[in-house]
Order: structure tokens, then C-alpha cells, then sequence
């Protein structure tokens, strides 16, 4: 069978039954802008985790009487360790200013020695920016000569660990349920446009045809209402989520990634649901 | 060439066929006749395989019906001409589009199709419409169509379920005067019929059914 004839007869599938391609279209674009809010939703839940994950520390103060060539040498050792990204090591000097500047008077007014400690803060690469790692590497710190107490917030990490863990299983639920219905419309109301074409395929088993040539141009026809009602759901999503910026919340991250997947999502789901209501159809 | 052993049909529960054969040599021509009901139309449909017998067996050429797989039939059907009561014509697509669709569905190239669906029209007269659409054509063009796709492929048998029964006595002739040809020209032809005065200006052999079982004259 000649690949112009199925394409051909696809895309006359959109003309014969023009109210139904334009309620598959356009039921296809909502049932992905749906998804699509909700993977936006997802993505920046997931940004603000990654934005307040990288912005931990680990706050390690070390004995009051150490001097300065000690405290680069513990610095130093912790920066070898696995997982540290980077130390930033503030001297007494600099302790002092940071207590200046935010309690807005020198410590040598209130004490005349200066007795803070030299610390050293301890950023954490990506991967090791969990509760386990960083109890794993906070434990190794305090093993170190010289280190008297370790800050960090633990408790709030626990608790955003856990939390978001729920927060993508039910993201990754709500996500299925979401894909499954669209599915299922795509799926009824190809099946309903299939049903109104039984003259043509009645037609076409009655001269010979085989179930493969019958059900190829409907799968490029669902393949093609996939594909336009994906477009259509990325534009409708391109603008709302840029009025959203505009009027309501500008700091939403928008990225390309949700249009993506719904146009993969879209030509995917054109294609099989076409596929398996016209096989079930000929069955 | 068709052969019918014992065949026994059952029709949402109901006996429609009893005990039916009968032998449909090479480039004949018969009648199927009897009532509504009688198991015209069923005979038809376990030739072009739409329905399989519960009991007995059914051969088509080199296809027989205890034998075949599904995925054959399209192939047997390509074998087999059919045309109905009602057309069953493609409305969005006109005469020679309806006629060619049967040949596009095989596979065939587009410069054979264009000179074999053309000298079909001709055969049928209807090469002047070529391009007009179902709607613009009156019953006996529309059998004509019907009948143009039906041969196209150049089947062994031609099928008619009562393909005069929606037509004038002038457009009748018309229809039987092509089946003639067809057949004279080597193709068998079935047709079921309750046209009494076709059946006795045309004459063939004759397979009577009554309520599902053959009768003999």
C-alpha cells in the first residue's frame, strides 16, 4: 500500500468528520494542558527543593584557642571529603565583622577580646545534599581534632525530605490518573468517530482490504490529532503560565521540559488510542 | 468452484440455514430465490466468508471455510465481487474514486488504476460520469458504480444481493443486461432476487429456499 494513499486518506479523515476532529483536538489540548500545569506545578515544587537544598550549610566551629595555620589545616581536611563542595572559612577577624554586622555592634565593645571561634561553612555537592549524607559527613567533621560543635538544620531537612518524597508520590498518582483519563477520552471519542465511519471501513473489507490497511489511516489521523492537539495545549500553556508571571506570581520557573513531554505525550497517545479503538473495532 | 456441503448457519440464535448444498460451476449463472427470510442474504455472506457456517463447509475457490484463517479472507474477498440492494457507495468520493478505491485497497499502481477503472466505467457506460459524485447519479448509475468496483479486480464471482430491488423496471434491465455480459464473459454471477419477471426474461438456474432449506421446484 503506497504511504501517499494512507496519508492521503488520513488527512481527508480530518474533512469528512470535522466536528469530530475538532472535539478530539480540542479534547486532547485539555486533558495535556491539564498535565501540563500539573508538570509545571511539579517542576517548580522540585526548583524551590533544589533552591533551598543548594543553599544548605553546615556551620562548624571549631575550638575557641585554635589559631589560624590550625584552621586551615581542619578546613583543608574538610574539604577532601567526600561530598563537600566547598568551605568557606572565616577566620576570628571575620567572625568578628559577621557579628557586627549583624547585630550592628563590634564585639570588642561588649567583650574587649574577641572570643568567637573560627568557623567554617561546609557547602554540600548536589547529590550529597540529603538528611543521610549529610549526617554521614557531619558525623565525620566532628571526628576531627580541633572541632567543638556542629550547626545545621537538620530537623528542617528531615522534614522537607520526607514531605516531598509524599509530595512526588502523590505528584507521580495524581500524574497517571491524569494521563490515564486523557487517554480514555482520546481512546472514546476516536472510537465514536470510527463508529460514524463504518460505511468506509464496512466498504473496505467488503473489496479486500486487510485489517492493516484499514487501520492505517486512522492511526496517521489520531497521530495527527495528537500532534495538533498537543500544539495547541503548549500554546495554551505558553500563555497562561506567562499572564501568571505577569499578573499573579512572577517567580514560576518556565521551562521547556513540560512542552516536551506533552508533545511527545500528545503524538503518543494519538497514535496508540487510534491504534487500539480501530483494532478493537475490527475485532 | 462454489460448494456448499450440509451447511448449517445460526443468526443471533436462529437455524437461518438448514442443511444447504448445492455446486456454483465455473462462469455460471444462478438465482437465489425465496422470501424474505428464506437464507438469501446468509448464503451470500458464507461466500464472502462476513459469516462462518456452525456445520458443514463452505469452499471458494482454493479457500474453504473449515480451513481459512482470518487474516485470509481479505484475500478471498478479492476473489469475490459483491454488490447490494443499497450500493454501498463512498458519498464523499466520486465514480471513479469509488471505483479505483477497490484497486487502491490491493495495492495496485496508479497508472493501472486510472486505465483499468476507466475501461471498467466504459464497460458500464458510465465513463461520461467519472467524475460526478453518488448523490448526482440516479439508482441505475449507482448499481453500475456498484458494479463497476465489484468486477475491477476481476473476480471469479460476482455476488448480487437483490441488486435490482431498488430500481425502476427500465434501470432493472439496465443492471441485468451487464450482469449478462459479465457473466458471458466468464465470471459467475449469484444473485438473490424476488424479481419474477427478471428471473423469467433472463433465464438461469434456479436454487429455492424456503425457511432456510432448499426446495426444489
Amino acid at each position: 500500500m503506497s504511504f501517499w494513499f494512507t496519508l492521503k486518506e488520513g488527512l481527508k479523515g480530518f474533512k469528512r468528520a470535522r466536528l469530530a476532529t475538532i472535539i478530539t483536538i480540542t479534547s486532547i489540548a485539555f486533558a495535556l494542558l491539564l498535565i501540563g500545569y500539573f508538570a509545571v506545578f511539579v517542576l517548580n515544587v522540585d526548583a524551590l527543593v533544589g533552591d533551598f537544598k543548594s543553599r544548605f550549610e553546615i556551620e562548624v566551629f571549631l575550638d575557641a584557642d585554635v589559631n589560624d595555620d590550625i584552621g586551615k589545616k581542619v578546613s583543608i581536611q574538610i574539604k577532601a571529603l567526600e561530598g563537600v563542595a566547598a568551605v568557606n572559612y572565616i577566620d576570628k577577624a571575620k567572625a568578628a565583622q559577621r557579628f557586627e554586622k549583624e547585630f550592628g555592634r563590634s564585639v570588642y565593645d561588649v567583650l574587649e577580646t574577641n572570643p568567637l571561634p573560627i568557623t567554617c561553612i561546609v557547602t554540600l555537592k548536589e547529590n550529597f545534599q540529603n538528611t543521610q549524607s549529610i549526617k554521614q559527613i557531619s558525623d565525620k567533621i566532628k571526628t576531627f581534632n580541633y572541632v567543638d560543635e556542629i550547626l545545621y538544620q537538620g530537623d528542617l531537612l528531615v522534614l522537607i525530605d520526607q514531605y516531598i518524597n509524599l509530595v512526588y508520590l502523590i505528584a507521580g498518582g495524581i500524574g497517571l490518573v491524569l494521563c490515564l483519563i486523557a487517554f480514555i477520552l482520546l481512546y472514546n471519542t476516536i472510537r465514536l468517530t470510527i463508529f460514524a465511519r463504518s460505511d468506509i471501513i464496512e466498504i473496505m473489507k467488503l473489496v479486500g482490504a486487510t485489517s492493516k490497511f484499514i487501520r492505517r489511516p486512522f492511526v496517521v489521523e489520531g497521530f495527527m490529532q495528537g500532534f495538533l492537539g498537543s500544539l495547541l495545549a503548549c500554546g495554551l500553556l505558553f500563555l497562561s503560565i506567562k499572564i501568571i508571571i505577569r499578573f499573579v506570581y512572577p517567580y514560576i520557573h518556565h521551562q521547556i521540559e513540560p512542552y516536551i513531554v506533552l508533545t511527545i505525550f500528545g503524538v503518543l497517545i494519538g497514535f496508540l488510542s487510534s491504534r487500539m479503538s480501530v483494532s478493537k473495532y475490527l475485532q | 468452484m462454489i460448494e456448499f456441503y450440509n451447511v448449517n448457519a445460526i443468526i443471533d440464535g436462529k437455524d437461518i440455514l438448514k442443511n444447504i448444498s448445492f455446486r456454483l460451476l465455473k462462469g455460471e449463472f444462478a438465482y437465489l430465490v425465496g422470501h424474505s427470510g428464506a437464507g438469501k442474504s446468509t448464503i451470500l455472506r458464507l461466500i464472502y466468508m462476513d459469516l462462518m457456517p456452525v456445520d458443514g463447509m463452505v469452499i471458494v475457490g482454493p479457500y474453504s471455510s473449515a480451513k481459512i484463517k482470518a487474516k485470509d479472507i481479505p484475500f478471498l474477498r478479492r476473489h469475490v465481487g459483491v454488490i447490494f440492494q443499497d450500493f454501498k457507495l463512498l458519498p464523499d468520493r466520486n465514480v471513479f474514486e469509488n471505483v479505483a478505491f477497490a484497486m487502491r485497497v490491493i495495492g495496485a499502481k496508479s497508472s493501472e488504476i486510472k486505465r483499468k477503472v476507466l475501461r471498467v466505467l466504459a464497460e458500464v457506460n458510465l465513463g461520461h460520469k467519472r467524475n460526478h459524485y453518488p448523490d448526482e447519479l440516479s439508482g441505475g448509475e449507482k448499481q453500475r458504480v456498484a458494479i463497476a468496483r465489484a468486477i475491477i479486480n476481476n473476480p471469479f464471482i460476482v455476488l448480487a444481493d437483490e441488486p435490482t430491488g431498488n430500481l425502476d423496471t427500465v434501470s432493472a434491465h439496465e443492471i441485468m443486461e451487464i450482469l449478462e455480459k459479465i457473466n458471458r464473459q466468464g465470471t459467475a454471477v449469484l444473485m438473490a432476487s424476488h424479481n419474477e419477471g427478471l428471473i423469467q426474461k433472463y433465464v438461469h438456474r434456479i436454487i429455492n429456499l424456503k425457511d432456510g432449506a432448499m426446495q426444489k421446484l
